[in-house]
Formats: C-alpha cells, sequence, structure tokens
C-alpha cells in the first residue's frame, strides 16, 4: 500500500509531467524569432563570435 | 528557402518543448529567459554556417545545463529551511492536471522549493543526491521536499486550502 509521500510523489510527478506539455507563450516566440545572437560567453555555444567586421 | 525560414523552422519546431521542459523545472519567468539565451547561442550557431549540429538534443543539454546552474545560485541564496509541518490537503488521484494551472502553482514556489520538485520528480534523482545538490544535510532535504509537496498541492489543487501556500 502506498504510503501518502508516495501518493504526493506521484501526483506530483504528473503534474510537473503536464507542466513540461505547456507551450512557449507568443511573446517569447517573438522574442526569439527577433533575438540577436548572443556571443557564446558561456562556453556552450563555442567560441565568442568575431566581429562581424573582420570578414568585410 | 532563405537562411531566416531555416531558422524560423528550427524554432517552431523545437521552441515548445524546449520551453516546456524549461519551465517545468523553473517555472515561467526563468524559463523565458533560459530559452531565449539558448535559443540565441543557436542563432549564432546558425549564423556562423554551422546549423547541421543545431538539434532537440542541442537544445536541450544547453537547457538543462542553464537550469542546473540556476538550481546551484538557488541553493546558494536559499536560508537553511526548517521543518513546517502543515496540515496536508487532500490528495486528488488521478487529477488531470492542467499546464497552465501547474505552472501557476509552481511560479508561487519559493525558488528553492521548486528545485528540490524538479530534482526529485523530473529528474528522478534519489532525496541524498537532490540534498548533495542543494548542499543541505538529508534530513533537512527531505523536510523542504515535503514542504514543497504540500505547498504545491495546496497552490495546484483549486479544493486545498490557500492558507498553507507560502509566503
Amino acid at each position: 500500500m502506498q504510503s501518502q509521500s508516495d501518493v504526493f510523489g506521484l501526483e506530483v510527478e504528473r503534474a510537473l509531467g503536464a507542466a513540461a506539455e505547456s507551450p512557449a507563450p507568443i511573446s517569447l516566440r517573438k522574442a526569439v524569432l527577433d533575438s540577436v545572437p548572443n556571443d557564446g560567453a558561456d562556453g556552450t555555444s563555442g567560441p565568442p563570435q568575431p566581429s562581424p567586421d573582420r570578414e568585410a | 528557402m532563405s537562411e531566416s525560414d531555416d531558422f524560423s523552422g528550427f524554432v517552431d519546431a523545437h521552441l515548445d518543448p524546449v520551453y516546456g521542459f524549461a519551465a517545468a523545472r523553473v517555472g515561467r519567468d526563468v524559463a523565458d529567459a533560459v530559452v531565449l539565451d539558448v535559443f540565441r547561442s543557436a542563432r549564432h550557431t546558425f549564423d556562423r554556417g554551422e546549423g547541421e549540429v543545431l538539434s532537440r538534443s542541442w537544445l536541450l543539454t544547453r537547457t538543462r545545463n542553464r537550469i542546473l546552474a540556476h538550481w546551484r545560485l538557488v541553493a546558494e541564496r536559499a536560508e537553511p529551511d526548517s521543518a513546517v509541518d502543515a496540515p496536508a490537503p487532500e490528495v486528488r488521484i488521478g487529477t488531470d492536471w492542467n499546464p497552465d494551472q501547474v505552472l501557476d502553482a509552481l511560479d508561487c514556489l519559493p525558488g528553492a522549493e521548486r528545485a528540490v520538485l524538479a530534482l526529485r520528480y523530473l529528474e528522478g534523482r534519489p532525496v541524498a543526491e537532490v540534498a548533495h545538490m542543494i548542499d543541505r544535510p538529508h534530513v533537512t532535504t527531505q523536510q523542504l521536499l515535503a514542504k514543497a509537496r504540500r505547498a504545491f498541492h495546496a497552490l495546484a489543487l483549486p479544493t486545498a486550502a490557500p492558507t498553507a501556500a507560502p509566503v
């Protein structure tokens, strides 16, 4: 038999799973599409981008 | 198709699941910032002509890294918590959870409580590992989890007593 804590946990798991189905707000979609690329300073997207002037 | 259209298609294909992944873990406000930052990185990669490396996995890995960094920050800033034996709200089994309702509840929880719920129930990490990640004793982490579960239920279930919600 499940304890109340187990039941809570299962329901929290289900609820959070439902939250993960939440669509992105329109404002975020617009911000993403309008966004200027970041410079990769966090190291997750490769080295910092060279100056756009470099190629010209 | 122009490059801009290509990136737009990439956003259309992946934004919702990546946002949902983040929002369920850190709430809407932080998710907005995290997801925007990750897609900016993607745009940067795309503009470098390396769009072939971009994928759902690429996005989720970077989203997850940022979320982990956020949780570490939350844990560092959180005051040591004491156990609160709030009365347990009624648990309704098989509730059809509404995503907005759940996110509303998550947004009302303190960061540390949101973090432990996500670490335990979305990431599936054992309590000992959660305790290590938030730098709290095992027992304190169990108490924080119990408090977070109760507060979450009180907030997320319309029939639960709102007074059980944390300030």
